[in-house]
């Protein structure tokens, strides 16, 4: 079979980028790939960045939050993480792994501020009181989360960064590992690590808390 | 930790429990919105900090390097020719040939010398 010349493939490869990019217009920035939305923010599409931020915004922040155990300052952490993409979008190696870049530079950015900025550590943190309204009836779960969260934060901070990823934010343990860049059994270990913290922290007060909640529930 | 109490243990499922009730922190009204101001007046300061591209001045760039280009071109050649004396001015040849001159002698360039030998000669 003869191969078609080299104008007829250019014409073919226009037509293939013409109507792949159509498909693209059509499906809107929501439905396009990370690595489609990042190529375009490479070449400076706010628009593209603009979908990125929309897609991951949200788990990076509760990341750090967790992280800063509720500090005003995860949302600016948090920030810091989408602007060094911005700048340097080139550092993804795998836009597939884009997630889990943004999370673990937004982590990087917390250890590093508080490990030069105030000569602290987030182990230093204080935790921020959940100074939010609870209506009479959510007192008690309010309370039983409260109990919950702080024995979150007391776990040292790998630990608690692995019980983010992968209980509250449901990854899985591959992507979390990478991530943390460490290896599946070494995040299997933090994991373990963690939840016996978290029972031996919370069984003085395990059937005032599960019967708060069984409660709510109720 | 010991612990006194056998039924104070809790099991996986109920710390799974616990945890399932653990504060989901809600990302902050106009976050996204904040982030992408953010982006904005970071792109405003980063081309703000870069010299605007000016494609006059790399025109002018080139036309003041003309003159300088021409100049060499023509002393090269000139040198290689041998005649480049012949475009030096007159006055100033001979002071450089006088100055080559009298390089030997101890008297350099009063002219009082000179001068008196003038005088002497005319008397004589």
């Amino acid at each position: 079979m003869a191969r078609p010349s080299l104008a007829a493939q250019a014409t073919d490869g226009r037509r293939l980028n013409s109507r792949s990019h159509l498909r693209l217009v059509s499906a809107g920035p929501d439905q396009e790939s990370d690595a489609g939305l990042l190529s375009r923010a490479t070449a400076r599409d706010q628009q593209a960045f603009a979908a990125l931020v929309e897609r991951h915004f949200a788990i990076v922040f509760r990341v750090v939050w967790r992280m800063m155990k509720g500090h005003s300052d995860a949302e600016d952490m948090a920030q810091e993480a989408f602007l060094r993409l911005w700048r340097n979008p080139e550092q993804v190696r795998e836009a597939a792994a884009l997630r889990g870049w943004l999370i673990r530079v937004a982590c990087n950015l917390v250890t590093d501020r508080y490990r030069t900025s105030e000569g602290g550590s987030i182990a230093e943190l204080e935790e921020q009181a959940d100074d939010r309204p609870a209506a009479d009836e959510e007192i008690d779960k309010g309370r039983a989360a409260a109990a919950i969260d702080a024995a979150v934060a007391a776990l040292p901070d790998r630990q608690r960064l692995a019980l983010t990823l992968v209980h509250f934010e449901q990854m899985s343990q591959a992507a979390a590992a990478e991530v943390m860049e460490v290896s599946v059994e070494a995040l299997e270990s933090l994991l373990a690590r963690a939840r016996r913290a978290l029972k031996t922290g919370l069984a003085p007060r395990k059937q005032e808390l599960l019967t708060a909640l069984a409660a709510e529930r109720t | 930790m010991m612990m006194t109490d056998h039924e104070d243990l809790i099991t996986e499922t109920e710390l799974d429990t616990l945890l399932a009730a653990a504060s989901a922190p809600p990302v902050p009204l106009g976050a996204k919105t904040r982030m992408l101001a953010r982006l904005a007046a970071d792109t405003a300061g980063n081309d703000a900090a870069l010299p605007p591209p000016s494609p006059s001045r790399s025109r002018l760039g080139w036309l003041a390097g003309l003159p300088l280009a021409a100049s060499l071109a023509l002393g090269i050649y000139l040198g290689a020719a041998g005649t480049a004396s012949d475009f030096v001015p007159f006055g100033t040849a001979t002071a450089t040939a006088s100055a080559a001159a009298s390089d030997s002698d101890s008297d350099t360039g009063s002219g009082i010398d000179d001068a008196l030998d003038f005088s002497e000669d005319s008397l004589t």
